[in-house]
Formats: structure tokens, C-alpha cells, sequence
């Protein structure tokens, strides 16, 4: 049957041709057989079609694909001898498949072409590596054949060219100079710094070239004479030259003489390192250490460094001056020789806070100050410190010691803590002296009452004297714990010392035993100080008092005022100029005192004496040092044991002009019969007032209830003539409450009382118009004396 | 049906209908980066919403192709214009291929274009070589040939690259069977295999 091309449909072509187009885009073999056998069953009349390899394509198969049945087409692929397979298309309709057979076996032989390709293609790969193979290896073979001797020139050649390279690279001027000093060779590091180009420096004189007269001569010369061998090469020497440009150098040069073959000296090859930059670093550095060493000794600390052996280094001068030692003397010495201090529980030596700080590597701050003890003697409190000392890769390599003297500071810190301690116990004594004082207005009331029913040859009138002279007593230290506690307000005057002493001194000498020779020295025309006469005398008995306990009825007391113009210490205020103070040296040949007790003998209640009728209160050191500090003065003290006391105090002079005033008073009762309302919510205090202003004839009505009595006073207004109340009360207040009586009746006389001494002042009574301030306790016959004063319109503070 | 329109594919000269359906059989890499990047922006310089789906294409190797030819893709995706997606991520959601899924979203996706004012819109995505292994994967060809079937009435220009050196030959003429045009050799051509989806879906 005979196809012709009309019976070819063009779709089917464009499949073959589309096939063929896409063959070359499989990567592998197997997937183009896929790709072609898939597509094949596209073909008309093609019922399936598969490949068989060459391998499989065997006789033993010759159904299924070694021979070509009449539903079977066999297509080998080959090209030339080389075969790809077979591929096989079964069919179902030989007539509609015959007409592309011929297409189908172009397309095998695409593929095979295709194939072969590829096969050609790798064959070609491998010939060629293999090619690159053998020539490596012949390669390798033509220079393992090089010989020797070749081998020798090429590694002659390259240690020349090394050489050279290494002479560019050199960090080092590389110099040669001829016999006459001519340049011979020089590097390009040479070039560099000294700024010359290669022809300039090239045969030239290197003297003539890089120094000035006289120098060049010199050098010239001196070379000439180690050329001749009449003088010694110095191998390494610094050199100061300036370079083509004109700036300065230093090089460090190391000089080596050439001989030639007969031994002749023939020149010199120096190499050079420019060392400019260390020697400015080290002059640098040089002036640092010395601006250091300056600033080291101009601290006002203490400074010692030391090794880590504690091997003295360095110490400035302040440690100079508290060690006294200096530091040319110190170079052997170790830390804990010049460094002593005085060891405690709390503190340890030195040497074993160096160790501590060497090993830890970390600083130590001492906890507490410590006490220096100097090489003569002398002892400091100081507090120290210890650091390590570390280089650049933080390996400790010493320590440094600094310590700071605060001896003074010290001083002053402890007088501080006392007079905290004492503000302390004053508030605390102010408090309980109030109180303190409401206890006794009846004891002592009751007992001048109770005088009053006898005569005064009655032995009970002598024990109520007994009573009424122990809250008298009582009273009195009352005052002096308000004085203490600066609750009592003192009353300035102008005051002449000279003339106090001289009281006060005719006073003890009655008290004092004629064992004790009593020294006076006044110096004369003092100025007057500003303060109130009864307390310093008070300040005055007691250091006197303790001067005579302390030198047991036997020894020397002197007492000497003066005048000076320099600052006391410890003084707790700004010093002005021209301020004056006038001195009282209260001087004993007594027992002395202890250290430990003499930083005590302040403090209120402090007492050595604690045995028999001499048992002190504890109060007259810290009372006369708070009246004095009232009085804006300073007391200093210095005693050591057996050595006797110095109690200086220190006022300051008064710039006031006042006059003195009597306070002359009368000896007797006061009766009376007016109408007196009382007020006070003590009832005890309530009620002796009560009886006691009834036994002097007054008709008296009294609450403890400030409130009530004043409702009460509202309604009754006329019917009294005084007005007495508590200053302290709850509800409404003493001032209160003669405020409100007056608002009533502004002509009623008014008399507040109060347990507060310090609040009896001119002023207060002005403020709270009132016409006298009583305080309490109460002497009963002075009270009488007021209260008739105040009925007949005279003022009056107590 | 839509009226197509013609547009440029960007890898060759000739204008096609907006809405066919074209298979890459590609050997290297260079070929199908080249075709991608050519078919977006030129896509995107006319105006039409572009999509990718490329484990292999980065964002970035575009982003590089487009300046140099002068074109900010950082701008397109900004305006909304090109979407960049990885291939499994988008075909193999939740591990497995849909093609109900898939046409879904190829249907969204122009229905969307349109309403956002496309008057094209065009997708070109590389299949992984992975889809035999998903569940599902034997699907494809069926979803190849429903493709062909929603562009009638949804006219996204599609491309699908298959890579020659991860399917096996007799697959790659399968999928040939379902792609109406092809790329051979750098020139679209009408597929003699291709088989419509009716015919085949009856298989």
C-alpha cells in the first residue's frame, strides 16, 4: 500500500517534529525514551510503545522485540556501529500508522544522533582530563629533571632577590661607607628618613651630607682615625641628625668594620634604627614622672609605694612628715619598718593588709581610723588606704599606702559627739525637770505650812527646815539640769570676771582647806563679758570645787584671768577679727586624769567620785560646759595622770554697755484676804496652793479643770481680785485662759505659774499679759511676797 | 466570555490573547529566570496585576532584574500590582495539592484584579518536582487541563515552568498534553499534543 504525502496529517508531524525539537533538553537517556516512547503513542494507528536496551535486545525475546511483526515495528537506534537499543511500537492500525513509519525512524535516529552526542561528548570530557593528566604529570617530571646545578643558580638567584627584598623591606637603615666615609650602599628605610633620593646619597661624603661644621670635620676625622685603626669603633651609638628637610632625628646606630680579603679595613656597615619617637616619648615620659613626683609630694596625704615584697619605692612628703622618715633614707627598708601603728582588736599591721591586698588584688579601705606612731614618737590617727598597683596587663606589681592625717578633725569630731550626746540628755533631763518640779511644790508647800502652826524652837519645825531645805536642794539641781538642758534662760549683763573671781574666791576660801594655797592672778583693766553672773559663778565653783577633790585637801590652786586675742579651740562658730576673750586658767597640783576618763568628764552624770558624803551628781563639768557654751565660750582641758588639771574657759568680751540691777527682797509672809480663783490640773499642786493661800487669809476657789473655770469666771467676774493659773494644761491653756479673763475683766491682776524656769522672762509676762511669772516650786514666802506685790499693782517675775 | 485582548509575554516579540496557557520546559536555570522576570515585567509595565510562585526566584533577583531595566519591583508591590509567593507555600498548603483550591484561588485572583481595575492579569509559577510526593499530586494534570478550562472564563495569562532535570521525559509529555502553547526554544508555539480539557478531563 502506497502512502502519499496527502495522507499525512500535519498535526501528527508537528508532534514528531516538536519531539525532535525537544530531545536534546532531556538531561538523561532514560528520560528521553520515556519522553519518546510517550509521545509515539500520539501516533496514529500506535497502540503502545516502549524501549528495549541493547543489553535486553537478545534472541531469547525474538516475540516480544527482536523481530518485527506485522503489529510490531522495531526501530534500532545506531549511528555507525554504535547502538542505543531498540525502540519498539506495537500498533493496531497498520494503515493509519505507515505513513509516519518513516518519520518514526528519523526520529530514532534523532535519537541516537542525539545519544551519540552525548557519548562523543563524554568520551571527549574524559580524553581530555585524561590529556591534563599526563601533562601535570610530565610536568612534573620536566622539573624533577632540572638539574642541580640549575637548581643551585635559581636558589642563589632567589636568596639574592630575597636579600634585596628584604634590604627594601628592612625596618633598619642598612649603611655602607667606603674607606674615605663615601656612601656605598644605603636601603630605602635610609632614603625614607633621612629624605635624600637614591642618586643624592649615592658617592657622596655621609658627613659633609648630614652635618654642619665643626661637626662634619669632627666626625670626618674621627672616622678617618678608626679607618687607620687609631682609634676604637664605637659599636652602638645615638645619633642626633637633621635630614634633607631640615627636621631633627635620632638614630640608633650599630657600627661593624669591613675587611677585605688581606685584613684591610675597608669601610663600615652600620644599621640604623630611628628611635625619634621613643626619645620624645621618653622625654615625655620623663616629664610626666616628674610633674607626677611633684604633684606626688605637693598631696596633702600620705603616699608610700612599695613592691610586692614591701620594699619601700617611693613616699611623699607629707608621709615624710608623719613617718619621719625621708625618703633617701628608706631604700633597703621594708613598709612595716617605717609604718607602725598602734594595734587593737579592730586593726592589724601592715604588712599583713599588704599581703591581703597582693593576693586579693583588690583595695582596702581601712574600717576605722588608726594610730600612727611616728619613728620619734609621735602618734597620729589616720585613716589608710592600700591599692594594688598594676601594670598594662594587670599583673600587680606593688602597692601604694596612702593615709590621711586627721588628728585635728578627729578632735573635733569627738567634742561634736559629746555635745550630741549631751543636747541628748538634756532634752531628756528638761523633760523629767518638770515633772520633776510639780513633785516638789508640795513638799515644799506643805512644809513651810506645816512651820507655820509651830514655833521655831519645836524639834518638828527643825525636820520641816530638814524637808524644806532637801526640795530646796532639790530644786537647785532642778535648775542646773534645766541649765543643762538650755531650757533655763540665762539673764546677760555686763559682767566683770575680775571682780566674780574675786567673790567667788572669798567664798571658797571659807570651804576650802588651808591645806590648799589658792594663787590669784588677774590681769588688770579686763573688758567686761557679756553673760549672767550667778551661772558662771556656778561655773567657776565647780571647776574650783573639782580642782580642790581632785588634789585631796593638799596642793596648789591657781586661778588666773587674762585676756587673748587668738581663736580657742573647738570654738563652734565663725571667728571675727578682733574678738577678744578673757581667759579663767583654773590650775590644779592634783591627781590628774586618765585619758580614757578625760573624753568623759562632760558627759552629764559622769562622776569618778562614787564613794562617800563627797559623791558627786555627775553635773558640774557638763553644766558649767553648757553654761559656757551658752555664754558663746569654749573650756579646754589638759591633764595627764599625776600631773595635776588645766580647765581654760574662754568668754568672749562684751560690746554692751548695761547697768546693774538690785534684787534686794523681803524676809516675810505676805497676808491678804482678797478673792483669788487658782488653777491648776495637778490636783496635788492644785491643792497645796489651795491651803496655802487659805492659811495666808485669801478666800480661794480652785479647778484642775481650765474649761470649768473659766465657765465658772464667766458668770462670777466681780467676784475676785487675782487671777493664778498653770501655764501648762489641757483643754484650755494658762495663756488662753488669761486672755479670756481679761477679755472679761481687763483690770483683773494675773499670775501665771510654771514648772518651765526658763519661760520667767520680762517678755513672756509683757505677751501674756500677765502680771507676774512664778515658777515652780514655789518658795511659799516669796510667793506671798508676789502675790501682795501683784494685789497692790506691782509687777514681778520670779 | 471576555473579548481577549493582546498582550506581550515579554520573552518573545509575538502578542497573544490575554488568558492563555503556556508550558516552559526548561534545562537551566538562566533560561527560566530569564523568562520569569522578562514575563513580569513586562506584565507590570503594561499594567497588568502580576503574580509569582517560585521556590527558586527570589524577590530579590527580580527586584535586581527590574532596576536594572529602570522599574521598581518595591514600588509595584506596594501598589498592590505584583505579588511574590514560594511555590510550595502556595500550591502544597497544609501539605497537600487541591486542585479545587488552586483554581479557586486562580479564579479569586483575576476576579479580584478586575474589581482593584486590571484590565489583565497574568501568574507565573515553577511547579516542584516534590507535587508527586504530596497527597494529591496525581491531580495535576487534571488541574493543568482545568486551567485551561477557567481561562475562558477567567482570562489570567498563566505560565508554568517545569524543570527537564526533575521530571522524568514521559511526564514531561503528559504535561505538555494539557498546555494548549508551549515555550520551544524561545518561541511560543502552538502545541500539537495538546489535548482539550474536555477530551482529557473524559479520559
Amino acid at each position: 500500500m502506497t502512502h502519499t504525502p496527502q495522507n499525512l496529517r500535519a498535526d501528527v508531524l508537528s508532534k514528531m517534529l516538536l519531539m525532535q525539537s525537544m530531545l536534546a533538553q532531556l538531561p538523561e537517556d532514560q528520560s528521553i525514551h520515556h519522553f519518546v516512547c510517550r509521545g509515539l503513542e500520539d501516533i496514529p494507528g500506535v497502540t503502545r510503545s516502549w524501549f528495549v536496551s541493547e543489553s535486553t535486545s537478545s534472541p531469547s525475546q525474538p516475540n516480544q522485540s527482536n523481530q518485527e511483526s506485522p503489529y510490531q515495528h522495531r526501530f534500532v537506534l545506531r549511528i555507525d556501529e554504535q547502538c542505543y537499543g531498540e525502540l519498539m511500537v506495537q500498533v493496531a492500525d497498520e494503515q493509519s500508522f505507515l505513513p509516519y513509519k518513516a518519520y518514526v525512524h528519523n526520529l530514532v535516529f534523532m535519537v541516537a544522533v542525539i545519544l551519540e552526542e552525548r557519548r562523543q561528548r563524554n568520551l571527549n570530557e574524559q580524553y581530555k582530563k585524561n590529556l591534563e593528566f599526563h601533562v601535570l604529570e610530565r610536568t612534573q617530571e620536566l622539573i624533577n629533571q632540572i638539574s642541580e646545578k640549575e637548581a643551585a643558580q635559581i636558589q642563589a638567584l632567589q636568596e639574592k632577590s630575597r636579600a634585596e627584598r628584604y634590604l627594601e623591606i628592612s625596618r633598619a637603615i642598612i649603611l655602607e661607607l667606603d674607606a674615605e666615609g663615601r656612601v656605598k650602599l644605603i636601603n630605602k628605610r635610609g632614603f625614607n628618613v633621612l629624605g635624600y633620593q637614591d642618586d643624592e646619597l649615592i658617592g657622596q661624603n655621609w658627613f659633609d651630607l648630614l652635618y654642619s661644621e665643626p661637626e662634619a670635620s669632627q666626625r670626618k676625622l674621627k672616622y678617618r682615625q678608626i679607618m687607620a685603626g687609631q682609634s676604637e669603633l664605637i659599636e652602638n651609638q645615638d645619633i642626633e641628625t637633621i635630614t634633607k628637610g631640615g627636621q631633627w632625628r635620632v638614630i640608633a646606630w650599630h657600627n661593624t668594620l669591613i675587611h677585605d680579603v688581606q685584613g684591610q679595613v675597608t669601610g663600615m656597615l652600620s644599621s640604623g634604627t630611628d628611635i625619634t619617637d621613643r626619645k620624645i616619648t621618653q622625654k615625655e615620659l620623663s616629664n610626666e614622672k616628674e610633674r607626677l613626683r611633684i604633684t606626688l609630694r605637693s598631696i596633702g596625704d600620705g603616699v608610700i609605694t612599695t613592691d610586692t615584697q614591701g620594699r619601700l619605692l617611693t613616699m611623699n612628703r607629707m608621709a615624710e612628715k608623719l613617718t619621719e622618715w625621708s625618703q633617701h633614707e628608706i631604700e633597703t627598708m621594708h613598709l612595716d619598718q617605717i609604718y607602725q601603728t598602734q594595734l587593737d582588736e579592730q586593726s592589724r599591721p601592715v604588712d599583713k593588709l599588704l599581703q591581703e591586698v597582693l593576693r586579693t588584688g583588690e583595695h582596702y579601705d581601712s574600717p576605722i581610723p588608726v594610730q600612727l606612731i611616728s619613728r620619734h614618737g609621735t602618734v597620729y590617727t589616720v585613716t589608710e588606704s592600700i591599692s594594688p598597683i598594676q601594670d598594662k596587663d594587670h599583673t600587680t606589681v606593688g602597692v601604694v599606702l596612702v593615709f590621711r592625717d586627721i588628728t585635728e578633725q578627729q578632735k573635733i569630731m569627738n567634742q561634736m559627739q559629746r555635745t550630741d550626746r549631751l543636747n541628748a540628755l538634756g532634752v531628756m533631763a528638761g523633760g523629767i525637770a518638770h515633772d520633776f518640779n510639780n513633785l516638789l511644790v508640795p513638799i515644799l508647800g506643805y512644809a513651810k505650812m506645816a512651820q507655820m502652826h509651830l514655833t521655831p524652837e519645836s524639834p518638828i519645825h527643825t525636820d520641816l527646815e530638814h524637808i524644806a531645805n532637801s526640795a530646796q536642794t532639790a530644786k537647785h539641781l532642778v535648775e542646773q539640769i534645766l541649765l543643762f538642758s538650755q531650757k533655763s534662760k540665762a539673764k546677760k549683763r555686763n559682767v566683770h570676771l575680775s571682780n566674780l573671781i574675786k567673790e567667788v574666791m572669798g567664798l571658797l576660801r571659807a570651804s576650802i582647806p588651808t591645806s590648799v594655797q589658792i594663787i590669784q592672778e588677774i590681769q588688770p583693766n579686763l573688758p567686761p563679758i557679756l553673760g549672767d553672773r550667778y551661772q558662771l559663778q556656778q561655773v567657776i565653783m565647780n571647776l574650783c570645787n573639782n580642782a580642790v577633790q581632785a588634789m585631796q585637801e593638799k596642793g596648789v590652786l591657781h586661778i588666773k584671768v587674762s585676756l587673748r586675742s587668738e581663736p580657742p579651740k573647738a570654738l563652734n562658730y565663725q571667728w571675727v577679727d578682733g574678738l577678744r576673750f578673757v581667759c579663767i586658767r583654773v590650775q590644779d597640783s592634783g591627781c590628774g586624769i586618765e585619758p580614757e576618763i578625760l573624753e568623759h568628764i562632760f558627759e552629764p552624770f559622769y562622776t569618778t567620785r562614787e564613794k562617800g558624803p563627797e559623791r558627786g551628781t555627775g553635773l558640774g563639768l557638763s553644766v558649767a560646759m553648757s553654761i559656757v557654751e551658752q555664754h558663746g565660750g569654749t573650756i579646754e582641758v589638759e591633764s595627764k595622770p599625776s600631773q595635776g588639771s588645766v580647765f581654760v574657759v574662754n568668754l568672749p568680751e562684751s560690746k554692751q554697755e548695761q547697768k546693774a540691777v538690785s534684787t534686794k527682797r523681803s524676809s516675810e509672809f505676805v497676808f491678804g484676804n482678797e478673792r483669788i480663783l487658782l488653777v491648776d490640773d495637778d490636783p496635788v499642786v492644785n491643792l497645796t496652793g489651795f491651803n496655802f493661800l487659805k492659811k495666808l487669809g485669801y478666800k480661794v476657789t480652785s479647778y484642775s479643770d481650765s474649761l470649768k473655770a473659766k465657765e465658772h469666771f464667766s458668770q462670777h467676774a466681780d467676784q475676785y481680785d487675782l487671777v493664778m493659773t498653770d501655764y501648762t494644761m489641757p483643754g484650755l491653756s494658762g495663756r488662753e485662759l488669761i486672755n479670756q479673763v481679761k477679755a472679761i475683766r481687763p483690770d483683773l491682776p494675773a499670775i501665771m505659774i510654771t514648772g518651765y524656769s526658763h519661760l520667767a522672762t520680762e517678755e513672756n509676762k509683757l505677751e501674756w499679759h500677765c502680771d507676774a511669772i512664778v515658777t515652780k516650786p514655789y518658795d511659799p514666802k516669796q510667793l506671798s511676797q508676789i502675790i501682795g506685790k501683784v494685789l497692790q499693782g506691782e509687777a514681778e517675775t520670779t | 466570555m471576555e473579548q481577549a485582548h493582546s498582550i506581550k509575554l515579554g520573552f518573545t516579540n509575538e502578542p497573544f490573547p490575554a488568558g492563555v496557557h503556556i508550558c516552559q520546559i526548561f534545562t537551566h536555570e538562566q533560561e527560566r529566570d530569564l523568562s520569569l522576570m522578562q514575563f513580569l515585567l513586562s506584565g507590570l509595565r503594561n499594567g497588568e496585576r502580576s503574580a509569582c510562585f517560585s521556590d527558586e526566584v527570589s524577590f530579590k533577583e527580580i527586584e535586581r532584574y527590574f532596576a536594572q531595566h529602570d522599574c521598581s519591583l518595591q514600588d509595584f508591590t506596594e501598589q498592590g500590582a505584583f505579588s511574590h509567593q514560594k511555590t510550595t507555600d502556595v500550591y502544597f498548603e497544609n501539605g497537600r495539592f487541591d486542585p479545587d483550591r488552586m483554581l479557586e484561588l486562580l479564579r479569586g485572583y483575576y476576579q479580584q484584579s478586575q474589581a482593584d481595575g486590571y484590565a489583565f492579569s497574568r501568574v507565573i509559577g515553577e511547579m516542584a518536582c516534590e507535587v508527586d510526593q504530596m497527597h494529591g499530586g496525581t491531580r495535576l494534570l487534571e488541574y493543568e487541563s482545568r486551567v485551561s478550562m477557567l481561562q475562558r472564563e477567567c482570562p489570567v495569562t498563566a505560565v508554568c515552568q517545569y524543570n527537564a532535570n526533575k521530571f522524568d521525559g514521559g511526564t514531561i509529555m503528559e504535561i505538555i498534553q494539557v498546555h494548549p502553547m508551549m515555550v520551544v526554544r524561545g518561541n511560543v508555539v502552538h502545541n500539537p499534543f495538546y489535548i482539550p480539557p474536555e477530551d482529557f478531563l473524559a479520559r
